[in-house]
């Protein structure tokens, strides 16, 4: 069984818990909370960006343009797909915890520790880190440049190292559970997409995390330590103030060196989840499973080597900005795939519109849109146009914040059951996608409408530029109200969340009738999982409308129906 | 979060009603029309005049290359969107239901590589490939040398003056007013070289050739209209080439973070006739009066 | 395990907070002069100096400054050229002038230097002075500063105006240290924000949207400092009957200091005389 006993007090449970449930779960409502706070940091920027009122000054709208940057993709969608993970790879491929369930009970509460510094850099005189959510350095490296690089971006630079040292042991916890611990008859091509995702996407941040970490204490030496690492000397008022001879371009290869790659790691996990929704709510198996798998894997491969795309205009030289165009262009290849097969898997369905599949097919659209988008970017000379303007903004809102919250508000609406043994409201959660999908989805089109025009981003005031005026300027409003619509919409969602887990109606072990394997424990799982016995996988993870039988669903732990299934050639 | 202690294949205490509708139903009605009205809305948006009229050579090649892509993708979200709608009104348990084979399967994975290999490498190679190469490969014919400097939060413009050789600085000599681009006064090739705030003036027809460099933080040389953006980045001397169309002014834009005026950051580029330009240009003065 | 944890939280909340506690120097304070009373131009710190070790401190009252020293600046030889500003491609500071704006830097009208910054540079030891209750302004108008140079006491607020329709930031270093002082925007019409200094000293201040834009605030601790008018004439008013030390300097053509002895009621004048 467990090498852990089941917790006794309230504090074993629920706060310091091993369990991989309870982490997960904790990381969710963690990750809430952090959203919570980036959500009315995005609403202060359209607030300015729409109503330029004094609200705020430059200087502060920098540095709430930074904090949400940095909280959404580090502080939120990050830790969401750690819950997701943490709740649902031990449960899909039949273990009965995580492989180091202490590690994974550090991973969180360091991640804590990391959003409680990351927050506190709003405290600091001179206010938060101003400097982008990429931090490039030298504007990041010291005061002199800007308010915010005082003591704010000191303490996000700790806030960053503490987050990618909790991701880190989160992320050799998912590959050691994923190849170790699958229960027998789980082969590597009988796991869920899900899984793979997850698996992938763990080796691509282990790979990427770690030059980040470097960057960032090199631009902690650079700030405090007198080194010049990025630094060159500069001129402040007049005064030559000496600060080193480095390389800025350093720091963001280094930077994109992990950005690129963190992209996939948030969005692959979120990609590959929608199969599972899809099979369940279309009755039939996902569509080309392989070569989803094998879309995947080039996927990630093309990942890591692709993030100068981000640099065309910094002055590389040109040869490199031409591999890397060539290089980022063929990414859509593999992603065409996986989209083609998540439109397939559409095909010839038995549909069943709950809200999970709703959430499920506007991911798809999304991903549609967002992944033409990165073509712009991708190739080279019309990146020249669209660099640092609202089309890079709305591209990557549309891939890592719309594709990942519809795909993660599937996700939870789809395994809610499981985690709390309640149903979420339907009504509530069809209100919720109806005003959330079309906003969201909106908004961030509308942005790249925007970057089409040529406004540049993390703009303050918009009006100083002539051009702007009329087209560009005509659609501010407009993305502002329809962002107000998106977030307030996620009251809902909050609503529905907190009292379903407590007042829901019971949903009992399977409530989709799916297939794969955590259907088979109990909801909520206990300790340890499935009971005394851990269930035997038999076929693939997708066996909907299975051939031959007059049975809607196979499941991967039910016996064969035909033959005894002490016949059936279990794999080891 | 009780926790309900029972064996994995005890019954479900209240299994949750589950409704095997059939036919598309209004759910399904409602997100066709979504997907269709949605997409039809955005590439005809797109398509739409957005962008301010190029005005110079190289933003006509850019401007190429995001039509291709505007029309190429086009098709494939149209196509894709229109497909998957089409399965969503087919679906409502069609009891004929045979699994696709291995083969099929394999299928439409090569397709969308090929297709996809070919629409976006077409984009790179041919179709923006000369773009970048003029940009940055090719030297350019009789150009007009001029140097930008970015700092926080304004752009100087630097003539090289009568001489045609741009003068030594130093970022030790930079003192406001007197001498915002740091140049040696003790250099003769400095001391005629024309400084001009933040307006850059060219003339049409000729390509320019901007050096940029930054007495601080990285910033990003960008004109809209011209397409065309370069960063500078402090302790190296970066390029931009442009060759303007037509006269007129056109705006500079910082498009890196660069500081709290980074939005402010505004400058001018004045197009004027050949003729036009010599005038003017003839007209300067040094900044150290030489 | 838990205390282990529990040492962790720990020792992280303690860096957190010793991170916090021990910042205070990005704020107006930062002033070279606290290192020692060697403090050359313009900077008024002398008189701080080694008050510690002096009991006999006296609370000054506008009715112990009877004495007056008035006087005038000069130039002598030929005016240094002054560069002419070009504020094109700024959509409101170009069209904010008729004629062309000079660069403040020299302004010297008839051989009179304006902008030269007078003060009692010591003298003044024993006196404690009271923190003013007037306020002095810096404004923003014309894509100008308006004083170009301006004397301020410590503790003294300064209100800095916006008068102009366009963003302007006020970017302030201490010139000894080249420390930040502050640095903020003021982003609209009559937007005015105040800061004061706590630490005598000279600040360099420049507006980094329009380069051209730069003045200088000298801290002192006392109030009798004055900045030479167009006309290069200067007042130093209502000072107790002492000897004194008086210093002149300007941002380009340095410092000059002369001794001067008043009586009670007594008005001296003085002529400072710069030259290249």
């Amino acid at each position: 069984m467990l090498d852990h006993p089941a917790p006794k007090g309230f504090l074993s449970r629920y706060v310091f818990s091993l369990d991989h449930k309870v982490i997960g779960i904790q990381y969710i409502v963690g990750a809430i909370v952090m959203g919570l706070v980036a959500a009315y940091l995005a609403l202060l920027i359209r607030t300015q960006l729409a109503w330029s009122g004094a609200i705020q000054q430059p200087e502060d709208y920098l540095a709430i343009v930074t904090m949400h940057g940095t909280l959404m993709v580090f502080f939120v969608v990050s830790p969401l797909l750690s819950g997701l993970g943490n709740y649902l790879i031990p449960l899909h491929i039949g273990a009965r915890d995580m492989a180091y369930p202490l590690l994974n009970m550090l991973s969180f509460w360091i991640y804590v520790l990391a959003s409680v510094i990351m927050l506190a850099s709003f405290l600091m005189p001179g206010g938060a880190a101003a400097g982008g959510w990429t931090a490039y350095p030298p504007l990041s490296g010291s005061e002199s440049f800007l308010p915010g690089s005082g003591w704010g971006q000191t303490l996000w630079i700790l806030g960053m190292a503490l987050f990618i040292t909790s991701f880190t042991m989160g992320g050799l916890n998912f590959l050691t559970t994923i190849l170790n611990m699958r229960t027998k008859g789980m082969t590597l091509f009988r796991m869920p997409l899900t899984v793979w995702g997850f698996l992938v996407a763990t080796v691509l941040a282990l790979l990427a995390f770690p030059p980040l970490t470097a960057a960032a204490l090199m631009l902690l030496f650079d700030r405090h330590g007198g080194t010049s690492f990025f630094m060159v000397d500069a001129v402040i008022n007049d005064q030559l103030i000496a600060m080193g001879d480095g390389t800025p371009l350093l720091f963001q290869h280094l930077f994109w060196f992990l950005g690129h790659p963190e992209v996939y790691v948030i969005v692959l996990p979120c990609i590959c989840l929608l199969f599972e929704v899809l099979a369940a709510f279309t009755r039939r198996p996902a569509f080309g499973y392989r070569p989803s798998i094998y879309a995947l894997l080039c996927v990630g491969l093309l990942s890591m080597i692709v993030w100068g795309h981000h640099m065309f205009v910094t002055g590389m030289n040109p040869w490199v900005g031409k591999y890397f165009s060539i290089a980022t262009v063929i990414i859509t290849a593999p992603f065409a795939v996986i989209g083609v097969n998540l439109v397939a898997s559409v095909w010839r369905a038995r549909l069943r519109l709950a809200t999970p599949m709703l959430f499920a097919l506007a991911t798809i659209s999304a991903i549609g849109f967002g992944g033409v988008g990165g073509l712009f970017l991708g190739t080279m000379t019309s990146d020249i146009y669209f660099h640092d303007t609202y089309f890079v903004v709305g591209h990557f809102h549309l891939m890592i914040g719309t594709v990942t919250m519809l795909s993660i508000m599937a996700a939870i609406y789809f395994w809610f059951p499981k985690m709390f043994g309640k149903m979420m409201s339907e009504k509530l959660g069809k209100l919720h996608f109806w005003l959330t999908a079309p906003s969201m989805m909106a908004v961030f089109i509308l942005m790249h409408m925007q970057g089409l025009g040529g406004m540049v981003r993390r703009t303050y005031d918009t009006s100083v530029y002539t051009y702007n005026e009329g087209a560009n300027s005509s659609l501010t409003t407009p993305i502002t109200i329809l962002a107000m619509i998106a977030v307030g919409a996620q009251a809902i969602f909050l609503w529905n969340f907190f009292y379903s887990a407590f007042k829901g109606q019971p949903s009992g072990r399977n409530p989709w009738e799916a297939s794969t394997l955590e259907w088979e424990a109990p909801s909520p799982p206990p300790h340890g999982n499935f009971g005394d016995e851990l269930p035997i996988v038999h076929r693939g993870p997708y066996e909907y409308s299975p051939e031959g039988v007059d049975q809607d669903v196979l499941p991967q732990a039910a016996p064969d129906p035909d033959v005894a299934s002490t016949d059936t050639e279990i794999p080891e | 979060m009780t926790e309900t202690v029972e064996s994995p294949t005890a019954p479900d205490p209240k299994p949750y009603q589950w409704n095997n509708g059939s036919g598309p139903g209004g759910g399904a009605l409602l997100l066709i029309a979504f997907f269709l009205i949605g997409t039809i809305t955005v590439i005809a948006g797109f398509m739409a005049g957005w962008r301010p009229p190029a005005a110079s050579e190289e933003g006509q090649g850019i401007d190429e290359t995001i039509t291709y892509l505007l029309v190429s993708t086009g098709v494939i979200v149209l196509v894709g969107h229109a497909v998957l709608c089409w399965f969503l009104l087919k679906g409502g348990g069609t009891s004929e239901y045979r699994r696709p084979s291995a083969k099929t399967e394999w299928l439409f994975g090569l397709i969308p590589v090929i297709l996809m290999l070919a629409i976006s490498e077409a984009g790179v190679l041919i179709v923006s490939g000369p773009v970048w190469d003029s940009l940055f490969v090719e030297k350019p014919v009789n150009p007009v040398r001029v140097e930008v400097i970015g700092k926080q939060f304004e752009w100087i413009v630097r003539y090289p003056g009568k001489d045609g050789i741009f003068g030594k600085f130093a970022l030790k000599w930079v003192h406001g007013v007197d001498n915002p681009a740091g140049l040696d006064d003790t250099d003769d090739n400095a001391l005629d070289d024309v400084l001009n705030g933040k307006v850059l003036v060219v003339p049409v027809g000729r390509p320019v050739v901007v050096s940029l460099r930054s007495h601080d933080v990285i910033h990003s040389f960008f004109v809209p209209d011209f397409r065309v953006k370069q960063d500078l980045l402090p302790g190296y001397t970066t390029e931009i080439k442009f060759t303007p169309t037509r006269t007129g002014k056109f705006e500079i834009a910082c498009a890196e973070l660069c500081g709290l005026g980074h939005y402010n950051m505004r400058g001018e580029v004045h197009v004027l006739p050949q003729e036009e330009y010599d005038t003017w240009i003839r007209s300067q003065t040094g900044h150290f009066g030489g | 395990m838990f205390r282990l944890l529990t040492l962790f939280l720990c020792l992280s909340a303690a860096a957190l907070v010793g991170c916090g506690g021990s910042d205070n120097a990005s704020d107006s304070d930062g002033c070279g002069c606290e290192a020692g009373c060697g403090c050359d131009d313009g900077c008024g710190c002398d008189d701080g100096c080694g008050d510690d070790d002096d009991d006999g401190k006296r609370a000054y009252t506008a009715a112990a400054g009877t004495a007056t020293i008035k006087g005038v600046v000069n130039w002598s030889g030929k005016a240094p050229r002054r560069v002419a500003i070009k504020m094109g491609g700024d959509k409101f500071c170009s069209t904010a002038h008729d004629d062309t704006i000079l660069s403040e830097s020299w302004s010297i009208t008839d051989n009179k230097l304006q902008n030269v910054f007078v003060q009692v540079k010591s003298g003044l030891k024993g006196w404690t002075f009271e923190k003013p209750k007037d306020k002095k302004v810096l404004d923003q108008t014309g894509c100008m500063y308006d004083p170009h140079v301006l004397g301020i006491q410590t503790g003294q607020d300064l209100t800095i105006r916006n008068s102009d329709p366009t963003m302007h930031n006020i970017h302030a270093i201490v010139f000894d240290t080249k420390k930040n002082a502050f640095n903020f925007a003021q982003t609209k019409q009559g937007q005015e924000n105040t800061r004061s200094f706590r630490r005598p000293g000279r600040y360099y201040v420049k507006c980094d949207v329009h380069g051209w834009m730069s003045c200088h605030i000298i801290v002192t601790r006392n109030p009798f400092h004055d900045v030479s008018a167009a006309d290069g004439s200067f007042t130093l008013a209502k000072l107790p009957p002492g000897e004194y030390e008086i210093s002149a300097w300007h941002e380009k053509a340095g410092t000059k200091t002369q001794t001067v002895k008043v009586g009670a009621g007594e008005t001296k004048e003085i002529v400072f005389t710069f030259s290249r």
